[in-house]
């Protein structure tokens, strides 16, 4: 049985080198557009202008990033985003892991009345000014944590959750009540070890949810030093794409950007970047198999 | 050696217990301002050389103490409802939707400034004068008062019509002065090939809020002001091509496109494509802002002349009305306006329009 | 005696499942703090609502907010639109990301696999300012790359009108919309694949079935809960829509196509005017969503799933 299975991994069948073709097709087009805007963000003007920009530089000029990087805030922004990324996610999976665990268990008496109590915020909203007035009641504007503390949960993550939570088998709440395990050990030591797939998936979108937003900081906060990386980059490119502010103050026609296209490249360069370093890091728990066969039989 | 380190210490504590500012801010009212915040690398709103100098050549004096709550530009519509909503607005808002004040109005939530003007603002008042302020003056109500103030707007040239001076140098022509001669131009370019192999006589791609805004001249030529009364304006303006005459102006342009006269994505709102046109000298003619062709963000001269040596545009009036006056559209008087909530105190009133002032 | 064993009884579920309770009343108070405290702003869309008077002190106008939208013809259009574009997306978009995981999964390359996921991910990260300039580049008539390769090769007389028919632009519109998530999607049912027991696998293998076989037998049923539950939810977002991706794509010409709900809300000028209006359009679409994911979750138990609740 061991040695049919290596054969196996050993030589790729025709299949095999189809599904390579498939999926590099697919790369491709995920890949070269942004391999294109790096292009674009270490290029002249003039050239961008020209339309010679595809896939390589031209006329090299690393002018944008020096714009981007000498903006010494940009820096301070960026280890904010990154604290406050951190403490959110933290915050996030342990809050979304309370709630969808005992959503889990059939014998959990109002279990459909929490389930709509939870789906029933995902359509209905009081709407931006009067959550802004709570966010202002609870004095929370201005500071750090309102950064974090709205939309801490996600309904949606925590379905997702309950969901995975669900396939795994009762076998294995049963076998552990006979062991004179509680709900919580059940939850930490059953349940938690069996799910870091799903755990990775929903913290990664956590993450990437909050490293990406600037909503909230946009309305929340006036002082310099707590604006996130993302709201700094906003205003940055905003700055050439506003048709209306430009139609305002005596711009109209204002038809291309006033704001270098490379400059606007290397932000997203800039905003992706660390992202893209600390996927791989996080992508091998939903990638590779991790499973543990813990069912007999 | 360390009696020396715990001494030290002590004075820094002691140091640090000592308020820093030695101008101290007691009774002091404090006069919030709205600012746009545009997010300029290296600029500061809360703290800056023009708010400084503010401060020390009107805030200590008047014993105010001036304070700048930056504000995102691109959503300051929605921010400033909220910071009102919220009764966390600055002392003096500003807001580019004359509408949206107007609204403020209503509601009851703006100060007049009638009399805090008077007695404040004369200074004020005479910059900007009659014709400016009216269009702050709203009346719900009580009388038509002056709710908000405009800002005036030095420049209200909107847009201009530009044309290459090489090109008609070359085909020695004079600057067109009515459609036919632009159509003989626009005609000479295409078939002279004046562009290289993509010729674009009349360049024009689609600018979203306003569909024929390429073509606003060539439509006001035809149309007859005299003609026009101010309910006509008013329900059409903003569709010039409702407007008796019109149709004439239409049929030009369907002239000008049936012939290949003009960009053929004229339809879709394609401006790096038509930047990129304009620049590698492929266009003839188009329509912008008032100083498009020399903003040095979008090279239309800078960049051509790199790309085609002795290239240059001329500014240009094309099209004069076929009957009637010829008539172009310039933007009001007045730009953005100021206003202070109703909730305001009046010593603070009185402080924000002395700040104008 | 008989009194005590009764009320035993109906504590007894609280005896046992305390913990359960416990470990959900920190989410919950955070839930009441952040989600339903302002729910109550809901009570605008009936108002006259004045911003400097608040709630309390705004006139009660009833359904005039409501009759006031629906009246506006550009808004049934809207409607309409929202529709069926997101029912396009669904039809189309849905299925690419669970076939992207199953050939990811198939994947014996582990390196390539881990690439390729990575790279599929990028378009998440572009902002659609970006995506519209791309999407200009590539299918402009005559300038964009498709039409000018194909005019070019001859295989095509005119230019293929993506952006300026109706129907092609829906086709583009979807296109976009799938290239920009798939691989975001993917990662969700990846996840859920790597949860599957290699043991069925295995079993499956020892009794003769194929990939394809194993495919549509063991992993597919593996993945079932998550791809209804996903189709529920989706199911139950059909009336809302985003702003971005209608906005940046869509352009005057096809207007009578483009418009949705969120565009035209902005180019009504909904917004800020009239706040009031916009939580009433809000409030629609919250009804009707709540409504479909109701019908949608009641259909999966008819089907013996089980649904979201």
């Amino acid at each position: 049985m061991q040695n049919k299975l290596t054969e196996h991994k050993k030589r790729l069948g025709t299949g095999q080198w189809v599904l390579i073709m498939v999926m590099l097709f697919f790369v491709l087009i995920c890949t070269l557009p942004f391999v294109n805007v790096i292009a674009v963000s270490l290029s002249s003007k003039s050239a961008i202008l020209r339309g010679d920009v595809t896939f390589w530089p031209v006329e090299f000029s690393a002018k944008a990033y020096e714009v981007i990087v000498g903006d010494k805030s940009m820096f301070r922004s960026l280890f904010l985003t990154v604290e406050i990324t951190l403490i959110y996610t933290i915050l996030s999976m342990v809050l979304t892991i309370l709630i969808a665990f005992p959503l889990t268990m059939k014998r959990l008496k109002g279990r459909r009345f929490f389930m709509l109590f939870i789906v029933f915020t995902m359509y209905f909203s009081g709407g931006m000014i009067p959550i802004y007035l709570n966010i202002k009641e609870l004095g929370l504007l201005n500071k750090k944590w309102s950064l974090i503390l709205p939309g801490l949960i996600s309904t949606f993550n925590v379905i997702i959750l309950k969901n995975f939570f669900s396939s795994l088998p009762y076998e294995l709440n049963e076998a552990a009540y006979i062991d004179g395990a509680n709900d919580f050990q059940i939850l930490l030591m059953v349940y938690l070890p069996l799910s870091f797939s799903s755990l990775a998936t929903l913290a990664l979108f956590y993450a990437v949810g909050k490293w990406n937003s600037f909503s909230d900081a946009l309305y929340y906060i006036t002082s310099r030093d707590l604006q996130p990386l993302q709201l700094k980059l906003y205003n940055l490119i905003k700055g050439g794409q506003a048709v209306e502010v430009a139609v305002q103050e005596g711009n109209a026609s204002d038809l291309s950007s006033s704001i270098s296209e490379s400059i606007e490249s290397a932000t997203i360069i800039f905003a992706t970047l660390p992202i893209l370093v600390v996927y791989p890091f996080v992508q091998r728990y939903f990638v590779t198999g991790v499973t543990l066969g813990a069912v007999k039989g | 050696m360390k009696r020396i380190l715990t001494l030290l210490l002590t004075l820094c504590v002691l140091l640090g217990m000592v308020p820093v500012s030695a101008m101290a801010n007691e009774g002091w009212l404090t006069l919030r301002v709205e600012m746009y915040d545009r997010s300029i690398a290296g600029f500061n709103v809360e703290d800056c050389w023009q708010l400084r100098y503010i401060q020390k050549n009107f805030g200590d004096p008047n014993k105010i103490k001036v304070e700048w709550v930056p504000v995102s530009r691109w959503e300051e519509g929605t921010i400033l409802n909220n910071l009102l909503a919220g009764g966390t607005a600055p002392d003096i808002c500003m807001t580019y939707g004359g509408d949206m004040v107007l609204q403020y109005a209503e509601m009851g939530g703006i100060l007049p400034l009638d009399e805090l003007l008077a007695e404040h603002g004369q200074e004020l008042t005479a910059f900007l004068g009659q014709e400016v302020l009216q269009f702050g003056q709203f009346d719900v109500g009580g009388g038509k008062l002056q709710y908000s103030l405009p800002a005036r707007r030095i420049i209200t040239a909107a847009q201009s019509m530009y044309i290459r001076q090489d090109w008609l140098d070359k085909l020695e022509m004079q600057v067109p002065n009515n459609v036919e001669e632009l159509y003989a131009y626009l005609k000479a370019a295409k078939e002279n090939n004046l562009g290289g192999a993509k010729t674009i006589p009349y360049s024009s791609d689609l600018y979203a809020p306003d569909p024929f805004y390429g073509w606003i001249f060539q439509m006001d030529a035809f149309i007859d002001y005299t003609q026009v009364t101010e309910e006509d304006w008013v329900t059409y303006h903003d569709f010039h091509y409702l407007l008796p005459g019109a149709k004439e102006a239409l049929r030009w342009m369907n002239k000008f496109f049936n012939e290949g006269l003009v960009t053929d994505y004229f339809g879709i709102s394609n401006s790096d494509q038509t930047d990129s046109d304009r620049v590698m000298g492929h266009d003839g003619f188009w329509v912008g802002n008032w100083d498009s062709a020399w903003r040095m963000e979008m090279s239309y001269s800078h960049d051509l002349e790199k790309n085609v040596p002795g290239a240059s545009w001329i500014a240009c009036d094309a099209f004069k009305a076929v009957n009637g006056p010829t008539v172009h559209e310039t933007y009001n008087a007045a730009g953005q306006y100021l206003f202070i909530p109703a909730w305001a105190s009046e010593e603070t009133a009185i402080a924000a329009v002395k700040y104008l002032n | 005696m008989t009194k005590m064993k009764a009320r035993d009884k109906r504590l007894q579920w609280l005896e046992r499942d305390w913990q359960l309770y416990l470990m959900l009343a920190v989410p919950v108070i955070w839930y009441l703090i952040f989600c339903y405290r302002p729910m109550s702003g809901l009570v605008i869309a009936f108002q006259k609502y004045n911003i400097f008077k608040g709630i309390a002190g705004s006139t009660w106008v009833g359904w005039d907010n409501f009759k006031f939208v629906f009246s506006m013809r550009d808004f049934g259009i809207a409607l309409k639109n929202t529709l069926v574009l997101n029912g396009l997306d669904l039809l189309f978009g849905f299925p690419v990301p669970i076939i992207l995981a199953i050939l990811l999964n198939e994947m014996r390359t582990p390196k390539l696999k881990r690439v390729s996921q990575t790279m599929l991910y990028l378009p998440h990260f572009l902002s659609w300012v970006i995506i519209g300039g791309m999407v200009l580049e590539i299918f402009a008539p005559s300038s964009g790359i498709i039409n000018s390769t194909l005019l070019h090769w001859g295989w095509i007389e005119n230019n293929i009108p993506f952006l300026t028919d109706g129907n092609m632009w829906r086709f583009t519109y979807v296109l976009v919309g799938v290239w920009q998530s798939m691989g975001w999607g993917t990662i969700i049912y990846l996840a859920a694949i790597t949860g599957l027991d290699l043991n069925l696998f295995e079993a499956a293998r020892i009794d003769g079935a194929g990939k394809l076989r194993q495919i549509w037998h063991v992993t597919l049923p593996g993945i079932r809960s998550t791809i209804i539950v996903l189709l529920i939810m989706n199911i139950g977002r059909m009336m809302s829509i985003g702003f971005d991706r209608p906005f940046i794509i869509g352009n005057t010409v096809v207007q009578d196509y483009c418009d949705v709900i969120s565009t035209f809300v902005y180019r009504a000028g909904i917004k800020n005017n009239q706040f009031a209006r916009a939580t009433a359009i809000g409030l629609f679409q919250s009804v009707v969503g709540l409504v479909l994911i109701s019908g949608a979750n009641f259909a999966s138990h008819l089907f013996d799933e089980q649904g979201i609740w």
